[in-house]
């Protein structure tokens, strides 16, 4: 689509091994800015260890990667908060810090930037809007819903402006009114230009503004 | 810097049973350390004050007077004598009569105890006890001259071996204190450990992990050493009233204790996880 611009997702001829167990091989992945990929396929099939292994947190055991111009193997320990802060991660799992705020925790990604208080509640109170969680801002992340805490980490997600959101399964667990609000909020972070990866094993509505492609029997395809 | 102050004290006071506990065990094993070391410094410094009391008798050959009170005048005269006491043969039946309680006059025809001069150095120590003894043993009139050398030799020995018995029992108990506190503090921390994991991915520097680790160990030392700071003192009150006499604790052992339980609190992190190594 657009060879000539440097990737931000770049995996060739990849492996990745979890608990000695190879789940993906032979692994080849171009992502361009701006672009979207749904991944699919069954329930632990390696969807998540593919999203893990974007973001650091698993190293290929082969092959070459990179994402955000950063080589993922070797990546050294120091080099990992480097690659993370340019991303976005919606965990299956949404995690949070409970004993703080949801408007403080929409606004994790800038303070650990360093960005100044001020600026993180301004930043925090939008992206809130953004995600229908204006009521719940002084609220505590355990007191939500499963569908609303999903809202909030796609808001916390995005509110650095990401080069790259990695989403893992963000419509499990979540009834169909959820679902909508999820995917027209990662619409619109599309359209503002971020580059999706999302993985999912189910149907969704978002299938027609992005590339599809599947892991089956260890392979992408 | 605010995110980790926050992140520090919500870790410390997420589990205050955890918290608390790792406190008391840091607080006393270090008062416990420290206890021991202030008794063998008391009993250090016992030494010292027996020496000063310690007084040599130079028995005499010659029982006259003048004699005697020449050979006093000559040891007065010398820097390294403190004092000299001049005690004629009947003044040393005399008290040995009152430190027995009875009159040996009665059983003994003849006095067998000679004159003698009592002898207390300035600034002794027992190398300079035995030149001084072993020159005056020479001296003409001079019979011989005595002070209990063989207490000396079993009070050192006594004390080598109580050294030896203290600094192993403070070694273990350091050992133990080190591993209770570190399996407190291992469980604080993983109590934690899906905060460290939200950080991480959202890319947290590892060493501002480590340093929120740090000040976490740092703010139970500082509190345990306190603590112990005032567990000591009480015991030295106590001791002190028990035993009539006040007892010194080593110069300095405020921020001695203080500094042993930051350093317990710091080692004990050896087995905690580290926050950093959340992938």
């Amino acid at each position: 689509m657009t060879s000539d611009r440097k990737p931000v997702v770049l995996l060739q001829n990849c492996a990745i091994v979890t608990g000695g167990k190879t789940v993906l091989s032979s692994l080849d992945l171009m992502l361009h800015a701006g672009e979207f990929l749904i991944i699919e396929g069954p329930t632990g099939s390696g969807k998540t260890s593919l999203v893990r292994t974007l973001y650091g947190s698993l190293a290929p055991s082969a092959g070459y990667g990179e994402v955000v111009s950063i080589p993922l193997r070797p990546l050294p320990s120091a080099k990992k908060p480097q690659l993370r802060r340019q991303l976005g991660i919606v965990t299956q799992q949404p995690l949070f810090l409970e004993e703080e705020t949801v408007l403080d925790n929409v606004a994790l990604p800038l303070r650990i930037a360093g960005v100044a208080a001020s600026e993180c509640r301004a930043r925090g109170t939008k992206a809130l809007l953004e995600a229908g969680l204006t009521g719940a801002a002084l609220r505590k992340p355990t007191e939500l819903s499963g569908g609303e805490q999903a809202r909030l980490q796609i808001a916390r997600a995005l509110i650095h402006q990401p080069l790259l959101l990695l989403a893992d399964e963000p419509f499990a667990h979540l009834d169909t009114e959820s679902v909508e609000l999820i995917e027209s909020l990662l619409a619109f972070a599309h359209t503002r230009g971020t580059a999706i990866v999302l993985t999912t094993h189910r149907p969704t509505q978002l299938a027609s503004r992005a590339r599809r492609l599947t892991v089956r029997d260890g392979r992408l395809a | 810097m605010g995110l980790l102050f926050r992140l520090t004290w919500r870790t410390i006071v997420a589990r205050p049973t955890l918290t608390v506990l790792a406190i008391l065990l840091l607080a006393m094993t270090t008062a416990m350390l420290y206890g021991l070391i202030v008794s063998a410094s008391v009993i250090s410094s016992l030494r010292g004050s027996l020496i000063n009391e310690l007084a040599v008798e130079i028995e005499l050959a010659d029982y006259s007077d003048s004699t005697r009170f020449a050979l006093a005048e000559t040891l007065r005269q010398r820097p390294d004598v403190l004092s000299v006491k001049s005690l004629s043969a009947r003044d040393v039946l005399e008290e040995a009569e009152q430190e027995l309680g009875e009159s040996l006059r009665d059983v003994l025809s003849n006095n067998p105890f000679p004159p003698i001069l009592r002898v207390k150095l300035r600034n002794p120590a027992p190398e300079r006890i035995e030149l001084f003894v072993d020159e005056v043993a020479a001296w003409p009139g001079v019979l011989q001259a005595v002070y209990p050398r063989d207490l000396w030799r079993k009070f050192d020995a006594w004390m080598a071996a109580l050294r030896g018995r203290v600094a192993l029992i403070v070694g273990a108990l350091a050992v133990i204190g080190w591993v209770l506190v570190g399996l407190s503090l291992r469980a604080i921390l993983k109590n934690r450990r899906s905060a460290w994991q939200l950080l991480t991915m959202l890319g947290i520097k590892p060493r501002d992990l480590e340093f929120v680790q740090l000040k976490i160990e740092i703010v139970l030392g500082l509190l345990a050493g306190l603590l112990a700071v005032a567990l000591i003192h009480l015991g030295l009150v106590a001791a002190s009233w028990l035993l009539l006499s006040s007892i010194e604790p080593p110069s300095g052992w405020v921020l001695g204790c203080i500094g042993t339980a930051l350093l317990l609190a710091v080692l004990a992190g050896i087995w905690a996880p580290r926050p950093s190594k959340d992938s």
